[in-house]
């Protein structure tokens, strides 16, 4: 433990934070459906507390109901909302690890936009429908472009007067401020779309109106994506941002207050590339059946996973443009941004072995990294590293089940071969979530 | 899991094998199955027994039945092949000189017999009389080829013509349909267009052959693939019978040969084999036959009287070049003495014949003994009666004809009509029937020329009538 | 890595239903194929069980190359009337009463019913004692009323004529019978088809216009095979073959003779099949089976007996006369029957017998290739072959060419026969023995008038017998009429 960077706590501007391992953003629907928060939620981030990351970024929290991703995630569009998160905060401070929220708005797209939703168009920058599972969307107009930023203002607010650590803005996977990020989806005409000055003017917008808000001696971090790859799917879409672009973007965003910059990959959820691994199709069968009614790809989408004799075209779509390596799938794109910014730089995809985490700091590619699946296999991922173990016993295998299981049931690890094939066991461990420890 | 999925592999593997395997075999069967073909007389060898054209020539049987009766104005009148000249002997499936080989499926060659078999009709209305061994004066080897052409290069000649014809006359299994349809038309179609654009492309830059003459060519631009010299060569067909006396005789119209046996297979190759689809066994038997071959007898009436009175004409006039025993018989004749048609011996040069001795190296039947000469060979007259029309290449019709100085020999005359002239010692050569079924031979055009071999020219007319009397006893 | 992880009941239960639903729609393709195959493809004659029936109607397998759809070949007669006044009946085909087509034409289902010819269409003829006698029918004799000819030659007009459409003829049919949906589809796509086919036959048979006419009971034999069977162009080629109908009962002693006017073939089966390809059979489509068994029938089916009245005194008269004079060739006993006798003795019309050129022979060796059955048993011959007289009476006129119309007349030396005289007419004469010849109509029917001075209509030769005394003549005609 001793002499290992890993367990060097990482100084931030306005942070400190124990150990260069951070819970990445990823949380199942656990709270209830409108949003507010449950004991579930808290069990499940103190699970990650208790095996000893340094820090928890939490996973997306919608600033609005209408901005949100899933039914049954915890929101913070309200001060109603901060008591639970204060809770979540101070249990989390019990093991000494930090919490920061990542404040999100899923633009369009919204993959279950739930009954609140089902007569609004999701907000975007664009009007077109993505084109994976058709989702559709309306463009924002200049009135309701200030009312968001201005809702992630109100958020990073709460999320301070909730005593946690820090926010972080989602602005990458594709979700909204990627969309207006992209040049693969943005294609609005005026003040916030062509340039890339113009594409990232929303991002900058919301980083103002955040500092504006909490001030600048609060924890304020960046989630960004080193690349678009927009067609890594569809072969048809166009590719989007380029690792330079993203680049510049983080430039203006260490100019505009970023703490720290925390780098992911794609403007899609999920994407081949983020989170990297398998496509778990037989699984996805049994979880999309709740999506059919969101996007007018939607069913198509459904019978390709369901039909055993079709299933070959999509696993051939998701898989053609993947590398062979998972693990720092995207270290190298993470160490060309911090060699342009003067802040801290964490990443996130795939890291799970101890010795490549560490080459992966000390070379410089990253300060820290962001592990969700990893953990979720082995919530004490941290200690096992600090017995001086490089991986766990069983460590994930990259199935990406939790992945698609997420959609519709409890989160958790789902590779049936990590608990022995015994499907008992696995049921009952995924089910801990909801019964304190 | 490992195990599942190499065992899975493993049938994988095996079934392809098996599949491969029956596909294989059902290939070899249809398409390279050798039948051979045996005949138990030597006489039915020579008249339909394979040299070993089938496999590199052999145009497919079914095809070929169908050809005459899909193009009939391809050919020169009604009658299908035998309005090319083939002929059938009563009863038999394909005419002489045509063999029928089953390698895979049934193909159809020529032989020695297409083009060394006479016949002869005393009337119109009779049926032919046929000498094995004898030069054809009705087929036409070139009008075949052509007509094989011009089915070929018909849009017309595609598979579904082609079956639709097939079906008609035989019901084939499903394979066959497939076969024909996808295989052997296609790539029957295939073959003949391109021999006809580009192997035989020659012909169409010379004077017809006609029937009953062929010339050098497909021996020096088919078979040696030498580059075209431009010569003419026309030549008649010639008789081949009674070969033990011609033992020492140089062989062709210009003695450019001293064995027999390489005549032999050499024209095996200009009917369609190739050096190693020659049946030698087959083409050696041919040869044995050939020695004991007797010539053809005059089957009409002959005036005894008149002949012993001719035969003197003969020992004192003819017998030195054309009598066996005779200085010149089977030799040399130079060019300036004969003074015929010089175009066939041009045709065949030294370089030539310096080829062919190198043709076919390796082979223990190689070349050896050919040879370009400066004449033409005085031949034996064994059978000459049967042997018109007369000199190299056939610009006289009949012994009487030959006897007439060259300005009074025909210009214009008809050959391949074969009711015989009696009175003239040939065929039939002029007149409403002979016109009708014969083929118009021009003696102006290059390489028919009629002049050369004066002699007996000044004869007087009751000895020129003595001494073609003789001659029908030849 | 990977556990085998098992499915849930519902995936289970719901691979189980697509196995299901796919064997299903297997089935039901396979089950429809089926229907359709069987409904339209298949080769199904109407057969029959009598043999008589089968010989007058049953199918040799004609139908499937040759075959009219059977709705087009019914409303051809009402679409040209003009063409064929009378309709078939016309032609000098029989119909029985209680059967929809006349003798000689069969059915088959060929996808559609078609319409083909068999034996009987030119070897079922019918007689009459008197004119207002029923006509009798006599499986086997030569059908001497049938105009072949004129049959090829409504059916090429009709082809050629320009209210020959798919609209039209659709339409005639209509009027007769309901076809279903899918036959209507069919038929549509069969009308265009049948009238290129009957135009193409008619354009390979134009030839016969440029000949004297065939007229009832006569066929040119060979000259249309080197057109249907050999596509040989006929403009150069002026032979006649123009020859009656023969009888063929009692086939079994007749194996081994020169078969044929002109001999050009020992064997009764090759025979029989080469009749058979001139009914529209081909090497492909020929009906063994069904064949055989009329083959197998006529073996031993003997000639009908004359049915009138024999001067029994008369008859044994004239036995001995013809022991005397006929039997060394005609009688069944004789080393001669069935024999070539050479043209320049029999001294008959020679235009048959040179219409069957050596070419034509070696043409023919050909035919059935492929088969054990190929042809190999066709002859040039020199001369006419020697016929048996059994069932004589029924075989009028007389001689290859039919140019004499009774016995009585063929005894008489060559400048005292008949010049011209009727053919068609099916009222017997008794005394002469043949058809009655000298009338030129009945009713409506105008009867052919055949000119023995027409080429291949001569009348000379067979002059044995024309010295004998009109009583011998007599006696020896009565006795024939026990043959």
């Amino acid at each position: 433990m001793a002499n290992d960077i890993i367990f060097d706590p990482l100084k931030f501007r306005n942070l400190t934070v124990k150990n260069r391992i951070f819970r990445s953003n990823i949380s199942g629907r656990f709270d209830y459906y409108n949003g507010v928060g449950t004991q579930a939620r808290i069990n499940w981030e103190e699970k990650f507390a208790r095996g000893g990351v340094g820090a928890i970024i939490s996973s997306h929290v919608p600033i609005s109901i209408r901005g949100r991703i899933l039914p049954n995630y915890a929101i913070i569009d309200n001060d109603d909302k901060i008591p639970f998160w204060r809770r979540v905060g101070e249990k989390v401070h019990e093991y000494d690890c930090k919490y920061i929220m990542q404040l999100s708005h899923g633009g369009r797209q919204r993959d279950m936009g739930g009954i609140e939703n089902a007569f609004n168009k999701s907000l975007s920058s664009t009007c077109a429908t993505d084109s994976f599972h058709g989702l559709l969307c309306q463009a924002m107009t200049g009135a309701e472009i200030k009312m968001v930023v201005q809702q992630f203002a109100d958020g990073a607010r709460r999320a301070r007067e909730a005593g946690l650590d820090g926010v972080e803005l989602h602005a990458c996977n594709g979700y909204l401020i990627n969309q207006f990020l992209s040049s693969g989806i943005n294609d609005r005409k005026d003040e916030y779309g062509g340039s890339l000055e113009n594409r990232a003017r929303f991002l900058l917008d919301i980083m103002k109106a955040v500092r504006a808000e909490v001030g600048n001696d609060f924890h304020f971090q960046v989630k960004i994506s080193a690349v678009d790859h927009n067609n890594a799917i569809i072969p048809w879409e166009k590719k989007g941002n380029t690792l330079e672009e993203s680049i510049q973007v983080c430039k203006w965003v260490e100019a505009a207050g970023a703490d720290a910059i925390h780098v992911s990959y794609g403007s899609t959820f999920p994407h081949p590339w983020n989170p990297p691994g398998a496509f778990p199709i037989e699984h996805a069968a049994r979880s999309y059946g709740g999506m059919v009614s969101s996007g007018i790809y939607a069913f198509r989408n459904f019978v390709l996973f369901r039909y055993r004799v079709l299933r070959p075209i999509f696993k051939f779509l998701w898989h053609r443009t993947q590398p062979d390596q998972i693990e720092g799938i995207n270290v190298d794109e993470a160490g060309q941004i911090k060699q342009h910014v003067n802040v801290p730089v964490l990443v996130t995809g795939g890291f799970q072995t101890a010795s490549f985490i560490r080459k992966s700091i000390s070379e410089g590619a990253c300060d820290a990294v962001a592990i969700a699946r990893p953990l979720v296999a082995n919530n004490d991922l941290v200690k096992i590293y600090a017995s001086g173990k490089d991986l766990p016993d069983k460590p994930c295998t990259y199935c990406n089940k939790c992945l698609v299981h997420a959609l519709a049931d409890p989160l958790g690890c789902y590779d049936l071969t990590r608990y022995d094939g015994d499907y008992e066991r696995m049921v009952k461990e995924i089910m801990t979530v909801f019964t304190p420890a | 899991m490992r195990k599942s999925k190499r065992k899975r592999i493993a049938i994988t593997v095996i079934v392809i094998l098996v599949i491969a395997g029956i596909l294989g075999a059902l290939g070899w069967y249809k398409l390279f199955r050798r039948v051979p073909l045996h005949y138990a007389s030597a006489d039915e060898h020579f008249k339909y027994g394979s040299v070993g054209a089938e496999e590199p020539s052999g145009v497919p049987y079914l095809i070929w039945l169908v050809l005459p009766r899909m193009f009939p104005e391809k050919l020169p009148g009604p009658g299908g092949y035998t309005a090319l000249g083939a002929v059938w002997e009563e009863g038999r499936e394909l005419p002489v000189g045509f063999t029928k080989m089953t390698i895979g499926f049934p193909r159809v060659a020529v032989n020695c017999a297409a083009c060394h078999t006479t016949t002869v009709r005393m009337t119109a209305k009779d049926k032919p009389l046929m000498f094995p061994g004898g030069p054809s004066s009705r087929f036409m080897p070139q009008a075949y080829l052509r007509f094989l052409f011009a089915c070929a290069s018909d849009p017309r000649f595609n598979p579904d013509n082609i079956l639709n014809e097939i079906e008609r006359v035989q019901k084939l299994s499903f394979i066959d349909r497939v076969l024909y349809r996808h295989l052997i038309i296609p790539q029957t179609k295939k073959t003949l267009v391109k021999q006809a654009q580009e192997d035989y492309k020659w012909m169409n830059s010379r004077p017809d052959w006609g029937p009953g003459r062929t010339d050098m060519n497909p021996f020096q631009l088919i078979v040696m693939r030498l580059p075209d010299n431009g010569t003419i060569g026309s030549t008649d067909m010639m008789a081949i019978w009674n070969q033990k006396a011609h033992e020492g005789f140089l062989r062709h119209s210009d003695g450019l040969n001293s064995t027999l046996i390489e005549p032999v297979l050499s024209a095996a190759l200009a009917a369609g084999a190739t050096k190693k689809s020659l049946d030698i066994d087959g083409l050696n038997r041919v040869n044995q036959w050939l020695l004991d071959l007797p010539s053809a007898k005059y089957p009409f009436a002959i005036d005894q009287t008149l002949a012993a009175r001719g035969s003197e004409i003969y020992n004192n006039q003819c017998a030195s070049c054309h009598a066996f025993g005779g200085a010149t018989t089977g030799k040399i004749v130079p060019i300036e003495e004969v003074k015929t048609d010089p175009h066939r011996m041009n045709h065949w040069p030294q370089s030539a014949a310096d080829s062919f001795n190198k043709y076919a190296d390796g082979y223990p039947w190689a070349f050896r003994a050919f040879r370009s000469s400066k004449g033409y060979v005085a031949l034996s007259l064994d059978g000459v009666w049967a042997r018109a029309p007369y000199l190299h290449n056939g610009s006289v019709p009949t012994l009487l004809d030959l006897l007439e100085p060259p300005e009074n020999r025909p210009k214009v005359f008809y050959r391949a009509y074969d009711v015989y002239d009696q009175e003239r010692v040939g065929f039939i050569s002029r007149g409403r029937e002979a016109e009708r079924e014969g083929w118009r031979y021009d003696v102006s055009v290059t390489g028919n020329s009629n002049e050369g071999h004066l002699w007996g020219t000044t004869l007087t007319a009751e000895e020129k009538r003595a001494l073609v009397e003789f001659m029908k006893t030849l | 890595m990977k556990t085998h992880e098992p499915p849930t009941s519902v995936e289970i239960q719901e691979r189980r239903r697509i196995r299901i639903a796919l064997i299903i729609v297997a089935v039901a393709i396979v089950g429809l194929a089926a229907y359709f195959y069987w409904s339209f493809h298949p080769n199904r004659p109407v057969d029959y069980a009598e043999i008589n029936e089968h010989f007058k109607y049953g199918s040799i397998g004609s139908e499937p190359a040759n075959g009219i759809p059977y709705w087009i070949f019914k409303v051809m007669p009402d679409m040209f009337p003009e063409k064929l006044p009378g309709g078939y009946a016309s032609l000098g085909l029989i119909q029985e009463p209680g059967h929809d087509l006349p003798i000689g034409f069969s059915k088959r289902r060929v996808i559609v019913d078609r319409v083909g010819l068999n034996c009987g269409v030119c070897h079922t003829g019918t007689v009459r004692e008197t004119p207002n006698s029923q006509p009798v029918v006599f499986l086997g004799m030569p059908a001497h009323q049938l105009e072949l000819e004129n049959y090829i030659r409504f059916l090429t007009a009709a082809a050629l004529d320009p209210r020959f459409t798919t609209d039209n003829v659709m339409a005639f049919i209509d009027a007769r019978t309901k076809l279903g949906p899918i036959e209507k589809v069919i038929y549509r796509m069969s009308i265009p088809l049948t009238r290129d086919a009957l135009i193409e036959q008619g354009t390979r048979l134009e030839f016969i216009n440029k000949r004297p006419d065939w007229g009832p009971g006569r066929v040119d034999t060979f000259n249309p095979y080197k057109a249907i069977q050999f596509h040989w162009p006929m403009d150069q080629d002026e032979s006649i073959g123009t020859s009656d109908y023969p009888a063929i009962w009692n086939q079994r002693p007749r194996e081994g003779m020169q078969l044929h006017w002109d001999g050009n073939n020992t064997s009764v089966e090759e025979r029989n099949k080469s009749a058979a390809l001139g009914a529209g059979v081909t090497p492909a489509t020929i009906d063994l089976d069904r064949l055989k068994r009329i083959e197998d029938w006529l073996l031993d089916f003997k000639a009908p007996a004359y049915p009138y009245a024999i001067d029994a005194n008369l008859a044994t008269k004239g036995e001995a006369i013809y022991r005397q004079h006929c039997s060394s060739c005609h009688d069944f006993a004789s080393a001669l029957v069935g024999k070539v006798t050479p043209l320049d003795e029999i001294g008959t019309d020679p235009h048959r017998l040179d219409s069957y050129t050596y070419t034509l022979s070696s043409n023919q060796n050909t035919l059935y290739a492929g088969y054990p059955w190929r042809f190999s048993h066709f002859r040039k011959t020199n001369g006419y072959a020697n016929m048996p007289l059994d069932g004589i009476w029924l075989r009028a006129p007389y001689l290859h060419n039919g140019s004499v119309p009774t016995l009585r007349d063929l005894l008489e030396p060559t400048d005292k026969r008949p010049k011209d005289f009727y053919r068609g007419y099916n009222v017997f004469d008794q005394k002469n023995v043949g058809f009655v010849s000298n009338v030129p109509s009945e009713g409506n029917q105008q009867f052919f008038r055949f000119d023995t001075s027409l080429p291949g209509n001569s009348n000379s030769g067979h002059t044995y017998g024309t010295n004998l005394s009109a009583e011998e003549k007599d006696a020896l005609v009565e006795y024939m009429k026990r043959l």
